[in-house]
């Protein structure tokens, strides 16, 4: 469960990023963050894994209040939360086996159960055969689909897109949105930031 | 255990990785010590040469003629007894007759002809080693006193002053020198180090962003500032071991033989394992700082 009261967020001190914001998201639920460019969106997500701070206001996340959480409690929040850019992310100084493995080696976890999980991840998504490339000479598709694989390897409670298909054409787009779909479809809760309404409308609310 | 090996895997893959930049860092690192190793080096033999002259440091006591032998005696008891003195030895005017031949050695045959050498006798006192200053000299000086046997005093005043102010500059300048060079190198090994940190910033963002802990992240860049550093102490050891054997090859053994030394000594292990260990801090500190400037 993630819970927002009065979050302020001021870049600046003209003008706020975030007003007296008040979210509630259930655990398990598949929510969209829609807005104009410059609404907030990106900054409201990043105040959820911790890459900024709020002003002033309260979020929690699974019951933990972390509008102030010390630095070295952030890796720990990290670990519960699988993190999708727009860009994708990935380091093209890595192969897309390496890049998907590094959310597993920052946990310690042995070599042997790292290769076991990061296979499986990029096989249920469809780019195991591509797993010895450099990410660079996939399709955005793909790099975007290596991208899932690294912000779910480790089982998170919560995924956050950012955007996911914003520089991805519609047919791939879809295939993306099911993918979330599918994750969320395994009780992990999804929040997607995104300016586009027409794809909010084509997912729609599932009825109960 | 495993996860400092796993760390040290990761430092070598990053050194292997980066190798421009490591290998431009240990050159800067070895360069700075074999600086500082070479100044201690020069210091080191100075003040050997120096002690050595310092241990030639003696008060000669010219003495009149036409005292009894008792007399002389007495003086001689006088002054081995004082806690300044470490020994006083008499020269009669007959053996220091031997002694002027056997100085002028092949041309001995000037003194043919010449019946009686008017050379004094004279007692030769030579202070203990903590007293073989200027200030412990006059000392001494003032506890001979006035003594009707004594003729004149002579002793190497002038060029013991010079010899201990030389020594105080030098020493001071090692301290200076060093200190100015170490801050020089880690200046320039943090900004050195800082090159790799944002060569990998997307990898350092990724990792904190997959929930890296700092420590994580951090211990394998500090590993190889050790390595670095290490593996630079190593070759300006190196390098001074060369420079050593060089020098003491240039310099001719009748170099050697004026300056009163065998040959120029190396750097003790103390030092040499002060130099090592140098190497490992500015390496270690340069790869904190500059990791530390790139963490929120
Ligand atoms: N790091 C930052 N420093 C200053 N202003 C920022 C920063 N990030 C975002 N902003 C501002 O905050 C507002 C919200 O930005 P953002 O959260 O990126 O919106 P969105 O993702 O909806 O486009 C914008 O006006 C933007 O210019
Ligand atoms: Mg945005």
């Amino acid at each position: 469960m993630i819970q927002l009261f009065h979050v302020s967020k001021w870049y600046q001190k003209d003008v706020p990023a975030l007003q007296d914001t008040n979210i509630l998201i259930p655990k398990g639920e598949f929510v969209f963050i829609t807005g104009a460019s410059g609404a907030g969106k990106s900054t409201l997500l990043k105040l959820l894994f911790g890459d900024e701070r709020p002003t002033s206001g309260q979020i929690l996340v699974h019951g933990r209040n972390i509008a102030r959480l010390s630095k070295s409690k952030i890796p720990t929040l990290r670990r519960e939360i699988g993190v999708v850019f727009q860009d994708f992310k990935l380091l093209s100084s890595r192969n897309v086996f390496d890049n998907v493995a590094l959310a597993l080696e920052v946990l310690g976890m042995p070599r042997r159960e790292i290769g076991r999980r990061v296979f499986s991840m990029l096989k249920r998504l469809g780019i195991h055969h591509k797993m010895r490339a450099n990410p660079l000479t996939l399709s955005g598709g793909e790099q975007q689909r290596v991208a899932i694989a690294r912000a779910l390897v480790n089982e998170p409670l919560i995924v956050l897109a950012d955007e996911p298909t914003g520089s991805l054409d519609q047919e791939v787009s879809e295939h993306i949105m099911n993918i979330f779909s599918d994750v969320n479809a395994r009780g992990t809760t999804v929040v997607v930031a995104t300016h586009n309404l027409d794809m909010v409308k084509t997912m729609g609310r599932s009825p109960p | 255990m495993r996860r400092f090996i796993s760390s040290l895997f990761r430092a070598l893959g990053n050194l292997r990785q980066s190798w421009v930049v490591s290998t431009i860092t240990t050159a800067i690192i070895s360069i700075c010590l074999f600086l500082v190793g070479g100044y201690i080096l020069m210091i080191h033999n100075i003040d050997n040469i120096m002690e050595n002259m310092q241990g030639d440091v003696r008060v000669t006591i010219y003495l009149r003629d036409g005292f009894p032998m008792s007399d002389t005696n007495f003086l001689q008891d006088r002054l081995t007894g004082l806690a300044e003195v470490e020994s006083v030895t008499y020269t009669s005017k007959s053996d220091a007759l031997v002694e002027f031949r056997s100085m002028l050695g092949n041309d001995e045959d000037l003194l043919e002809g010449m019946d009686e050498i008017p050379l004094p006798a004279s007692l030769r006192l030579t202070p203990k080693p903590e007293y073989r200053t200027s200030e412990g000299i006059h000392s001494i000086l003032g506890k001979i006193g006035d003594d009707s046997l004594v003729e004149d005093i002579q002793y190497g005043e002038d060029w013991l002053g010079r010899l201990e102010k030389v020594l105080v500059v030098l020493n001071t300048g090692a301290v200076v020198l060093g200190g100015i060079l170490s801050l020089a190198a880690i200046f320039i090994i943090a900004n050195t180090i800082k090159l790799t940190v944002l060569a990998r910033r997307d990898e350092l963002e990724i990792m904190r962003l997959v929930g890296a802990t700092e420590a994580f992240i951090r211990t394998p860049f500090l590993i190889e500032g050790l390595i670095q550093g290490l593996t630079g102490a190593i070759f300006s050891l190196g390098f001074l071991v060369l420079l050593h054997k060089f020098v003491v090859k240039g310099l001719a053994a009748t170099v050697f033989d004026i300056i009163g030394i065998r040959s120029l000594e190396f750097l003790s292990t103390n030092i040499m394992i002060a130099i090592l260990l140098s190497g490992m801090f500015l390496g270690g500190i340069g790869s904190i700082a500059s990791v530390g400037r790139f963490s929120r």
